[in-house]
Order: structure tokens, then C-alpha cells, then sequence
């Protein structure tokens, strides 16, 4: 659904380190890129530093039913307890690591399977190239949530197997991107250079041509990311996703919307962290891409 | 040019913004103002929780289509819902000769919704064909043959003394379906054609079913008193609620625990708690060490606080209950039962002498509310330093774990209609025992014992022994006895609602 | 563009054929077997064998694809394991709920979001725009779920005006779901609308246009905006697909009895033909949607209509 915003216009020119600080410059004067980026870094600290925070074992997994359902208070609990008198900040601080775990190992998943796929149908064309792009044809004909759905529900709903198929829906993408990053560097002069010494196709490959294409492949990996947030929260409020007791934000909004008429808290403020970090990855994922394209403004 | 655009974007957001701080903000201020249309009075709206998956009688083990089969078929012998014993329906009385010959008479001048006459004829067809549907053996296994005396006399012959005959015959498998439309392989689901006092008139899949009233229902006293029968498929606990509160609908058939306060501050609605003999029970697998090992198994129900139980997954709806059988039966004990008592459970843990940190316990769920008792049944578990791991899963996954004994711990609910059924289940070699129940040669002699008691209060006495016998054994833990929650239009009487989770439609009339 | 319509209603036929193989595949993946499914805890394991040789569940697996995409080409999907229904008559009934959500959630935010768009680009950096902006680069960080809650707890809950879900109170009952599912629609299709005219706005034959004396409005309604409406369309297009999965979860939380629905229950009880029946029409509609946005494209585009003259 955030397809639109990566509308491809032109490939990066060839990389060098004064570009590259070029577009670093650009990316720092973005202020949205740089608000995203900030709130990023935090909620990265958060989620690494989420057991100094909150103990999980005893404060975001275990039960205490006498202080259920407390609405947030400055006293007490500062975002309130849920149905099992949990500290609904406990596991919101927890969730935020399993939200970016998930996320972020279904994404380097797609993108080290598709990005090989994509890399090897641009470079060698022909049959291979025909193969795998009617390939992915077939998988990006299917809806991407319902693609991850069939799959957990083959597999059975788990962490695993959440990540597994976030990953596997998100491989075509990957593919045609890399695919169209490598067809618009293959014939540049270096790689022909390279190829005329008797360079092998895996160096090339890797060398020559895929770190030309990294700009495409960075703005495409942040806003994938977000992509995966919501996909990992939609999955785990059908049910299909991380299990619990294991927080994760889709799965609190799922608990918490049984209690939506008179505990709102507990749907509004997991549905608010989810919000806020893909609206944080999007603006990122826009900065980075006009700051990589510097023929934009 | 633009300004009403810009007005609109400012609105806009302001009404998100206020919305938001409205949706934070506690209290009570905002009861929905649906307004409430004049309740029509030929016309009873139903909220369901979920679709039915048939409204066959042979093909589903699910409350919601038993529920709606009863509508439309009867049988010989129905389970009555305030006493849960046999009542005559379709029949109006037997005899018994040779403790295995049983002779009904029956019923004349009763039609089928298709015009069709019902006969003996039509018992031997539906019979004849329960027998061949896969599944149906627990309700027609007992059953050797039926013949037709006349049109309407008809003889079953069981294979041994059986003393469920009369409950058997009042399970849907052996609900009355027509003969000629049997012979034809009509397809009851699109069109379930009985003789009960509602015919159905259509249904809109994921949505809604509606039904009418059969004119000429055999049975004067039960005849439909409201014309239009409509169900409405509402998942949401709460969106049933709301759907009740903003008339429309006049019956909720099961209320969330969350929202009975606020109901019951409703004038115009009445809430309904019905107590159950849906027993929730947590399965060990017996053959798996140490729950081998009955000192563990008590320890373990020694430790589980029902009452957390109650009050945190459940909304405090719910009935404690310690022994192996729902309370509310004929027959039900409490004798044996271990109830809740930390110090009793650290004994038994000595008295098996294991260390209590190598026993780890995984509790297979299907459904949420599951989960929320497994998730406490873990934290009450921690004190005696018993690791449990809450295990959800889809329902088909559990059932295939289940029936395969792959499974230590499992919570599911046991709801007979009877408590021969009941202790028929601690027989260790019955279809219906799964890999890892009890295994007992005295409990397995005393159940053939009471099933071939055709007296009554012989019987009674054998079923007072097992359940007193396998509470001190253990081998499955009860949780608590389901309240369910129901909730009407207060203008709405008649409502009858059984422990066994039914309610007869056909008995509710509008006041005034 | 016949010749073009028709090469592209052929190039369908292998990717749907792809589809239902990989999804036939992957559900043999499923644990769990469906004759104890559909026999339930009381069946006997000779009874649960009978039915499976019944069913063919015996046979390779690719004969029972096989045997699966025959009767797909006769239009029959099989029986649902959990209801015996079948599943071509249940989705039947089921698909015009999100088709008719769809289309209700598509026009509203068409027709909101590319107004937006134009003024928001012709008001380049005003209050407006940027109000807009930023409501839209919420819209499309908002998870359409938890909008739809949000919604169902403010109008439903707090103001009672709608009916928290279903589809019975007539139009009622679409104003949520159809918000909670366009909003993001909304959200892009406006942020495309006014990069692409933003771009055409600065085109030199928009600028001949105006030196020509010609009025602002019709030099961006007549000349800019159609040129900026093929990046529009493509929004569009993807917007309109992703409805069709999107669904899944807004269906959910209203309670909507389509396609969206029927397929999470599936899932959750394992149904393989109704989860297989489901993904098929989902699929289909989908590359149909897709198929109508190229075409689209190329009427709007002469130089994609050239390629296939």
C-alpha cells in the first residue's frame, strides 16, 4: 500500500564517498527524515535495552490479577494493566523488540533471497530472467497479506513462522527492484571492464554491480520495514502472529479490544505505537529517497 | 475558492482529534443514543456468535447448530431442559422387554414441514441412516436394529442391556428426518425439512438466518408463539451488547462477561446467568511421566486456584468445581474432589519425590479465553516451581494433537447431556477415551457395570462410585462449570435456557 | 488495444494457475488431517481412513491438484471440511459484501483524495497543503484495523450514530468499514495527486498554456491535470488491490460477511477448499483490477497504447 511512494524516476549516479556525504547532508536537512530517524534510534535503544527496563518474567509475562484493568495513572501504572493486572508499558517496551525483530529479520530474509533472485534474472537475462519474473508474477498477484495468511496457516501461528512468511511475501519485491536496479547499471562501462578481464559473474555481481544499486535497494529496505510492522500487527491480531503471553503490538490491540467500551486505553495506545513508528519509517524511507535521487528538487 | 475545502480539512481533523480524546477520556457519559424503534412484535431477533457450520442433523458436534436443529426436528425421546432427563416427544411412551427390546409408541397425525406424514416408517430410515454416517457410533453404536411394527409402533433392539438408549435417542444424530426425502439424498443443510416447530427460510452465509413458524407443529402447547425467527451472526461481545441496547436485537444468546454490569443498569434488558454442567477441564496425558504418577497429578489440582481462574479470564462468571463431574447432575459427586490448598499440593509433590523444576507441563488452547486460564494456570503452577507453557493453536491442529495422544496438558470442555455419558468417558477403551485418559481395570469394570443397570437408582449409586473413585485418581483436572450469559428485550418472557446450553425458541412470547 | 486486452486475459491464465499450485502446495503443508476434521473427536480411525480414501486424500498430490483444477474449470470448488457446504455457492454469497465495500470505500476516496490533491498542489504550501500533507502521511502510517477501532469506539461507542458492525442497517452499515478502509486510499492517492501535478504544473506547455491567457483553472484542469492523472492511476490501482486484501482485517473487526472474513475463519479452522476457493476469487479479482489499470493506463497514455497498436 506504500507503493506510490517510491514511484521509481532514476537511479542513483555511481557511488562515490563525496556522493554519498552528499546525500547525507541532503537527508539531515529533511526535518521529517531527521524526526524519523530520531524516534527510530530511540524505540532501537528501547527494544535492546527492554530487559534493563522491565523484567520479563516477572513484570511483562507474569499475572497479577488483583490490580486488572487499572486505567493510566501518574501513581501507579503509568499506561495502566490490562486483563491480567500486566503493565501495559512492560509489555508495550517488550513488544516494541518483538515487533522489530520480526520485522526486521522477515525484511533481510526478502531481501537476500529476492535481492539474489532479482540480481541474477538482471544480470543474465534470457531464460533465467523469464523464469523468475514470471515467478514473481505469480506471488505478486496474490495479495500480499493474504500470501502471509495461507502461510501461517499452513505452518501454524508462531514467531517463526510469522517471520518466515512476512519474508516470502515480500520476495518479489525485492526482486524487481534489484532486477531493474541491475538491468540500468549492466551495461555501464565498469561492469563491462570488469567482465572483459575475466571477472567471474558472482564478483561482478556482487563488486561491481550491486553496490551501484544500493540506493533503491536502502529506500526500498526502510519502507519494506514498515510494510512489515503493520503486516507482523495484522497477523498477530488475527491471531496468526506472535502468541501470547509474548507481547507484540497487534496482539495487545487484539487483547485489549475486548475491553474497547470501557478500558479504551488498552486498544488505543498499542494501535498509537504502531502508527507512530510506521509514520517514522515512512518519513524516513521519503528522506532517504530524495536525498539518494539527487535529480528531485 | 477553496475556503469551504480548508473549513472541511479543519473540521475534519478536529472531530478526529476530539473523537480521540472522547475515546481516552473513562466514564460512562456516552450511552449510544440508537433510539429504540418499537419492538415488532411478530418478529424475535437473536445475536449469534458465530455461524452455524450445518443445520444437518449428522454432521457437526457444534452447540450453535445442535441449538438450531432442535427448531426444526424432533425426536423420540427429547432431553428435557430444566431436568435433563428423557421426556417423550415424537414418541409418547415405551416398554422394555429382555432389558434390550425397546417398543415406542408413537405419535399420530404429525406432519413434517413438507406436508409428509410421520410414521414408524421414518424412524427406521433416519436410524438406519445415523448408523451410516461417520462419527455417529457414539449416539447409535448401542443400537443392533429397528423395525416398523406398524405405522406407529417401532422396536429398537440394542445389543446389550443399555441404560443411555432414551438419552441416546435424544442426541441430533437421531433427530427425525423424512423418509422419502432420506431415500432422495435431500440436502437437510440447505433445506433442513423436520418436524419442529420452525421452518427456515433463508440464509444469508456470514450473516443472518431467518425462520418461520411451522403452522402445523403436532405439539399445541410448544407451537411457536412469534412468527419470524431471525438469527444475526455477532462475533463481538461487545457489538452484541450494543446490538441489544439499540434494539436490534431481542435476544443475545451469549453475553460477554465485560459488559453485564453495563446491561444490567439497562432498563430495558434483562440478563441471564445460566448455570452449565460444561465442565472445563484441564487433560494430562496419563502415560506421559510423571503425570503417570497420580500424587503429581493431585498436586497439580491441589495448586490451581479456580476462583483466579473465574475472576481473571472469565469476568467472575463461572462456578467452581473440584470433582471430575459437572455438579447438577443425577448423580453428581463432590466426594473425594481436591479442592484448592497449597500446603495438600506440596505434599503430593514430596510424595512423589521428583524435583518439581523438571516437570514442565505444555497446555494445548484453541481459543482465547483458553489461553487467558492456561496463562493463570501457569502463574498458579510457578509457586510450586512447575513450568507451564500456554500452547495455542487452530482448533483442527488441537483436535489432531489431541486424538492422537501428542499432547501433556490440554483444556477442553466436557459437556454430556447425562452423567451416564459422563462416566462412560473414565471407560479406558471407549472410542470417545483419547490416548492418555484414565486407565483403570476397576474403574473400566464399574462403568460396564452401571451402563448394563437399567434400574435407576442401582445405577445411580455405581455412577456415585466412579466419580468418587476417579477423583481420587485425577487423572483430569475440572476448572469450573460455565455460566452462560443471556440477555433479552424486557418485554420478552418464556425464555427457558438449559444447563446443557439450549434454549426453545418456540416458548418465548412478546408481553403486553 | 483488443489485441493488447487479449494478450493480457491470456497472460492471466499461467499466473492463475501458479497461484492455486503454489497455495495448493503450501496448504499441503497443513497439519492435521482433514477426514478427523470433518469426523470430529468421536470417529474411529477406520472410519476416518474410509473417508479419506474417499476423498482422494490417498492419492499424490498431484493428482489431486489435478483432479482439483478440473473441477475448478467446471466452477466447482469442492466441499468446506467444517460446514459441508460448498465452497463455490458460499463464496458466491459472500463476494459481492467486499466488492460492494470495495467500490463504495474506492469512489468515496477517489473522489475525495484527487480534489485534495489538486488543490493542495495548486495551494503549494499553504496551510492547506500542508495540513493536508501531513494528514495524509498519517493516513497512510495508520494500520486500517486499528482506524476501523477507532472509529467503531468514537462514532459506535461514544456517539452511538452507527452501527458498530454487520451489514444489516442498510448504508448505515458501510459509512465505517468504508471509511476504515478508504482512509489510506484517501492518503495516497492525495500525496500522488499533488507530486505528479506539482510536476506537470511546472511543465512548459502548461506555463504556453497560461501565457496564452489562458484561466488558471482550465490550465490545471484542462491541461496539467489529465497528464498528472497517469501516476494517479496507478495509486489507484494498487489502492484498489490492496483493498481487496486489506479486507481481511477491516472485514474482521466489523464483522463483514465477505470474502475477508470467510478466509480468516477458514484459516483458523483449517478449511483447505474454502481457504483454496477464497484465494482463487481474491487472486482473480485482483489481477482483474490490475488488468483494468493498465488498460486505463493505456488510453491515458498514448505512448503505452502505441506499444501494443
Amino acid at each position: 500500500m506504500m507503493k506510490h511512494l517510491f514511484r521509481r524516476r532514476a537511479e542513483p549516479e555511481e557511488g562515490s564517498m563525496s556522493l554519498l556525504q552528499e546525500s547525507w547532508m541532503r537527508l539531515l536537512s529533511n526535518k521529517g527524515a531527521v524526526a524519523g530517524m530520531v524516534f527510530l534510534t530511540i524505540l532501537v535503544l528501547t527494544a535492546i535495552c527492554a530487559d534493563l527496563i522491565y523484567d520479563y518474567e516477572t513484570e511483562v509475562i507474569m499475572q497479577d490479577i488483583p490490580s486488572r484493568l487499572q486505567p493510566p495513572s501518574l501513581k501507579g501504572h503509568l499506561l495502566g494493566t490490562d486483563e491480567y493486572g500486566r503493565d501495559l508499558l512492560a509489555r508495550l517496551v517488550h513488544g516494541s523488540r518483538m515487533s522489530l525483530v520480526v520485522s526486521f529479520s522477515s525484511v533481510v530474509l526478502a531481501l537476500a533471497v529476492g535481492g539474489t533472485l532479482g540480481a541474477m534474472a538482471g544480470y543474465f537475462g534470457g531464460v533465467i530472467d523469464n523464469i523468475i519474473m514470471r515467478l514473481t508474477d505469480v506471488l505478486l498477484a496474490i495479495p500480499m497479506t493474504l500470501f502471509a495468511i495461507v502461510i501461517v496457516a499452513a505452518l501454524g501461528a508462531n514467531t517463526t513462522n510469522l517471520t518466515l512468511a512476512l519474508g516470502a511475501s515480500s520476495i518479489p519485491i525485492f526482486a524487481r527492484v534489484v532486477r531493474a536496479s541491475v538491468l540500468t547499471v549492466r551495461q555501464a562501462e565498469y561492469v563491462e571492464a570488469a567482465r572483459s578481464i575475466g571477472a567471474k559473474h558472482g564478483t561482478v555481481i556482487l563488486r561491481h554491480i550491486l553496490p551501484n544499486c544500493i540506493g533503491p535497494i536502502i529506500v526500498q529496505f526502510t519502507l519494506r520495514i514498515a510494510q512489515a510492522i503493520y503486516n507482523t500487527a495484522a497477523l498477530s491480531f488475527l491471531g496468526m502472529g506472535v502468541q501470547p503471553p509474548a507481547p507484540e503490538w497487534g496482539g495487545l490491540l487484539a487483547s485489549g479490544r475486548t475491553y474497547i467500551r470501557d478500558y479504551s486505553y488498552l486498544s488505543i495506545i498499542p494501535g498509537l505505537a504502531i502508527m507512530s513508528t510506521i509514520l517514522a519509517l515512512n518519513l524516513l524511507g521519503d528522506g532517504l529517497r530524495d536525498a539518494l535521487d539527487p535529480r528531485l528538487k | 475558492m477553496y475556503k469551504w475545502v480548508r473549513a472541511m480539512c479543519v473540521v475534519l481533523a478536529f472531530v478526529l482529534l476530539v473523537g480521540t480524546l472522547s475515546g481516552c477520556s473513562q466514564g460512562t457519559q456516552g450511552e449510544p443514543q440508537g433510539g429504540e424503534p418499537p419492538a415488532p412484535k411478530d418478529t424475535l431477533r437473536v445475536a449469534l456468535t458465530s455461524e452455524p457450520p450445518s443445520l444437518t442433523t449428522c454432521d457437526h458436534d457444534s452447540l450453535i447448530s445442535v441449538g438450531l436443529n432442535l427448531l426444526t426436528f424432533n425426536s423420540l425421546y427429547k432431553i428435557d431442559h430444566a431436568s435433563l432427563l428423557p421426556v417423550p416427544d415424537l414418541a409418547y411412551e415405551y416398554s422394555v422387554e429382555n432389558d434390550t427390546e425397546w417398543t415406542f409408541k408413537l405419535k399420530e397425525g404429525v406432519k413434517f414441514h413438507n406436508g409428509d406424514l410421520f410414521t414408524a416408517h421414518d424412524v427406521v430410515a433416519t436410524i438406519e441412516y445415523a448408523k451410516t454416517v461417520p462419527g455417529s457410533t457414539l449416539y447409535t453404536g448401542s443400537i443392533k436394529s429397528v423395525e416398523a411394527i406398524d405405522d406407529y409402533t417401532v422396536k429398537i433392539t440394542t445389543h446389550k442391556p443399555y441404560a443411555g438408549l432414551l438419552y441416546d435417542l435424544g442426541y441430533h444424530y437421531n433427530f427425525i428426518l423424512p423418509k422419502s426425502l432420506i431415500e432422495k439424498g435431500h440436502d437437510f443443510n440447505m433445506e433442513p425439512i423436520g418436524t419442529g416447530p420452525y421452518k427456515l427460510v433463508s440464509w444469508d452465509y456470514g450473516n443472518s438466518l431467518k425462520y418461520e413458524a411451522f403452522e402445523d407443529y403436532f405439539d399445541a402447547d410448544h407451537k411457536a408463539k412469534i412468527k419470524n425467527l431471525e438469527f444475526v451472526i455477532i462475533p463481538e461481545g461487545a457489538s452484541r451488547a450494543i446490538a441489544l441496547e439499540a434494539g436490534e436485537v431481542d435476544f443475545v444468546w451469549e453475553v460477554s462477561g465485560a459488559d453485564v454490569a453495563r446491561l444490567n443498569a439497562n432498563p430495558n434488558v434483562n440478563v441471564l446467568e445460566v448455570d452449565t454442567v460444561d465442565n472445563v477441564t484441564l487433560f494430562m496425558n496419563n502415560d506421559v511421566k510423571p503425570f503417570d504418577d497420580p500424587n503429581v497429578r493431585r498436586a497439580i489440582n491441589y495448586a490451581i486456584n479456580r476462583q483466579d481462574i473465574i475472576d481473571g479470564a472469565l469476568n467472575g462468571y463461572g462456578r467452581v468445581n473440584y470433582s471430575v463431574i459437572s455438579q447438577g447432575f443425577w448423580g453428581s459427586t463432590n466426594k473425594n474432589a481436591p479442592e484448592y490448598n497449597l500446603d495438600k499440593a506440596r505434599e503430593y509433590l514430596n510424595a512423589w519425590g521428583g524435583d518439581p523444576s523438571t516437570i514442565n507441563l505444555p497446555i494445548l488452547c484453541s481459543n482465547e479465553t483458553r489461553v487467558a486460564i492456561a496463562t493463570i494456570i501457569q502463574s498458579n503452577l510457578a509457586q510450586l516451581g512447575i513450568k507451564v507453557e500456554v500452547v495455542p493453536m487452530d482448533t483442527a491442529t488441537y483436535f489432531a494433537k489431541w486424538t492422537a495422544g501428542d499432547y501433556v496438558g490440554v483444556i477442553a470442555s466436557w459437556s454430556p447431556s447425562n452423567s451416564l455419558t459422563y462416566v462412560q468417558r473414565f471407560h479406558s477403551n471407549r472410542r470417545n477415551a483419547y490416548p492418555g485418559s484414565l486407565n483403570s481395570p476397576e474403574i473400566d469394570a464399574l462403568v460396564l457395570q452401571a451402563e448394563g443397570t437399567i434400574d435407576n437408582d442401582a445405577r445411580l449409586a455405581l455412577i456415585e462410585e466412579i466419580v468418587s473413585e476417579v477423583n481420587l485418581l485425577s487423572p483430569q483436572i475440572s476448572l469450573y462449570q460455565s455460566v452462560w450469559l443471556r440477555a433479552h428485550h424486557k418485554d420478552l418472557a418464556g425464555i427457558v435456557c438449559s444447563a446443557t446450553g439450549y434454549t426453545a425458541y418456540n416458548d418465548f412470547y412478546w408481553k403486553k | 488495444m483488443i489485441r493488447y486486452m487479449i494478450k493480457r486475459l491470456l497472460a492471466m491464465i499461467p499466473v492463475l494457475i501458479g497461484i492455486t499450485f503454489l497455495v495448493f502446495m503450501i496448504m499441503q503443508l497443513a497439519p492435521g488431517d482433514p477426514a478427523r476434521l470433518i469426523l470430529g473427536e468421536n470417529a474411529s480411525p477406520e472410519e476416518v481412513k474410509e473417508l479419506r480414501e474417499q476423498m482422494g486424500l490417498e492419492d499424490p498430490v498431484l493428482v489431486q491438484y489435478f483432479r482439483y483444477m478440473v473441477n475448478l474449470c467446471k466452477g466447482d470448488m469442492g466441499k468446506s471440511y467444517i460446514t459441508n457446504r460448498l465452497v463455490a455457492s458460499e463464496v458466491a454469497a459472500r463476494f459481492p459484501y467486499t466488492l460492494k465495500l470495495a467500490l463504495v470505500s474506492a469512489a468515496v476516496s477517489i473522489l475525495i483524495a484527487i480534489p485534495l490533491g489538486i488543490i493542495a498542489a495548486v495551494k503549494q504550501n499553504t496551510i492547506f497543503d500542508n495540513t493536508c500533507m501531513v494528514l495524509s502521511l498519517v493516513g497512510i502510517s495508520m494500520p486500517a484495523f486499528w482506524m476501523a477501532l477507532m472509529l467503531v469506539l468514537v462514532f459506535s461507542l461514544r456517539l452511538g450514530w452507527l452501527p458498530v458492525q454487520g451489514a444489516n442497517m442498510g448504508w448505515r452499515s458501510y459509512v465505517l468499514p468504508s471509511i476504515a478502509i478508504g482512509f489510506m486510499n484517501m492518503a495516497a492517492i492525495a500525496r500522488t495527486t499533488r507530486s505528479s501535478m506539482l510536476e506537470t504544473i511546472r511543465q512548459d506547455y502548461v506555463r504556453t498554456a497560461k501565457s496564452k491567457g489562458i484561466s488558471n483553472a482550465s490550465a490545471i484542469l484542462g491541461h496539467a491535470f489529465p497528464n498528472a492523472l497517469i501516476p494517479t492511476v496507478t495509486v489507484v490501482g494498487v489502492q484498489l488491490g490492496g483493498l481487496i486484501g486489506g479486507a481481511v482485517l477491516t472485514e474482521t473487526v466489523f464483522a463483514w460477511p465477505g470474502l475477508g472474513r470467510l478466509i480468516v475463519q477458514s484459516v483458523n479452522a483449517r478449511d483447505v477448499p474454502m481457504i483454496l476457493g477464497c484465494m482463487v476469487v481474491m487472486s482473480v479479482s485482483f489481477s482483474v483490477i490490475n488488468l483494468v489499470v493498465d488498460l486505463l493506463y493505456g488510453l491515458l497514455d498514448p505512448r503505452v497504447k502505441s506499444m501494443y497498436a
